[in-house]
């Protein structure tokens, strides 16, 4: 089975994941009235504060642990092009980062 | 663990570092400004890219501000300075940290160095504001200017949801705690207050800015001061000059 087969899976899961802890960080009432799929701006749909992209981050990297690097996933964005994402940028690092870790895995 | 009692509040904290950063890594404590800002500005700009490089990092809203507590008074400059010293020991980081510190913040880094200078390596201001005679009185012009709405216009690009926020956390400050009347008592640093500030110190400041004109009183007092001033940069220096910025800090935590 190669990378190319895992990917939707691993999309879909952690798609679902970020779904849920999202809810969490902007509330159930507020995270039903929007439809989260991966076209999902944080900025322009979800109109995220950045302390709120910050605690997902957190919630995230409680979630994944040190198979996640962050810190490196941000450090080259400023606040603007950050709170500009998409969720599906977000899944895409964060199932690479885990497909990778599948890759290495004997 | 994102949440942190000290000083009797709960503090919101983010830790951030990479994997293969060691636990003995120094650590990097960034202070943000006042009233329209919390830890997630220094987060997004400049905690990122210093924990990429091995360094431990830590951003905390200080008390009132951003997803800490809010209790109705203890907004002086010694009330922050109590706070970072109850949340360093909350930690259990006893070793000297680094302070990087923006407006405000770069005073309260200065501040706290001050207070106590062993626990201090090093020192990054971001356009820090100085404490000359009346700089209390002027921030609290400042913070009632924008508790009627005279916001500086870099934040007119938000949109409903956090504009709203924004302007709560502004009027719960201003409207419902000791910070304004606390500001506007403060005192100017001493002497012998500049003097305990021993360790190296670097300060970036924008050409443009409206405190470039103080720094002056700086150098005179901290004549370890390095002064790196970026071309063309106002007051807003780490929302609009954020590479200039973080090529400074990477110099720095070399």
């Amino acid at each position: 089975m190669s990378y190319a087969d895992l990917a939707p899976a691993v999309e879909q899961q952690v798609l679902a994941t970020v779904t849920e802890l999202l809810t969490a960080v902007i509330g159930q009432e507020y995270a039903q009235s929007i439809d989260i799929t991966m076209d999902t701006s944080f900025n322009e749909d979800l109109e995220l504060e950045s302390i709120e992209f910050v605690a997902l981050s957190a919630k995230l990297r409680e979630h994944y642990g040190s198979r996640v690097n962050f810190a490196a996933f941000l450090a080259d964005k400023d606040v603007a092009e950050t709170v500009g994402l998409t969720v599906g940028h977000l899944v895409r690092y964060l199932a690479d980062c885990l497909a990778g870790e599948r890759g290495a895995a004997p | 663990m994102t949440e942190v009692r000290a000083n009797n509040l709960t503090f919101h904290v983010q830790p951030l570092s990479t994997p293969q950063t060691s636990p003995d890594a120094p650590l990097v404590v960034f202070l943000h400004g006042l009233v329209v800002d919390n830890l997630s500005g220094l987060y997004l700009t400049l905690a990122t890219p210093a924990a990429t490089t091995g360094t431990r990092t830590l951003c905390y809203d200080l008390r009132g501000h951003g997803r800490s507590e809010r209790p109705p008074t203890g907004y002086t400059l010694d009330d922050s300075v109590t706070d970072l010293h109850a949340l360093l020991d909350a930690l259990g980081e006893h070793r000297p940290v680094r302070l990087v510190g923006n407006s405000y913040g770069g005073l309260l880094a200065l501040a706290f160095a001050a207070h106590c200078p062993d626990r201090v390596e090093r020192i990054m201001l971001i356009e820090s504001l100085v404490p000359t005679p009346g700089w209390g009185e002027r921030m609290a012009d400042t913070l009632t200017d924008a508790a009627v709405g005279a916001f500086d216009h870099n934040f007119t690009h938000m949109s409903g949801r956090k504009w709203d926020r924004t302007v709560n956390q502004v009027e719960q400050l201003i409207g419902h705690t000791t910070l304004v009347a606390d500001m506007g008592e403060q005192e100017p640093f001493s002497p012998e207050r500049y003097a305990m500030v021993s360790m190296p110190v670097l300060a970036v400041y924008g050409s443009e800015s409206e405190l470039l004109p103080e720094v002056s009183v700086l150098q005179k007092y901290l004549p370890q001061l390095e002064l790196e001033i970026l071309p063309e940069q106002s007051h807003m220096l780490l929302t609009r000059a954020t590479g200039l910025v973080r090529e400074v800090l990477a110099r720095w935590l070399r």
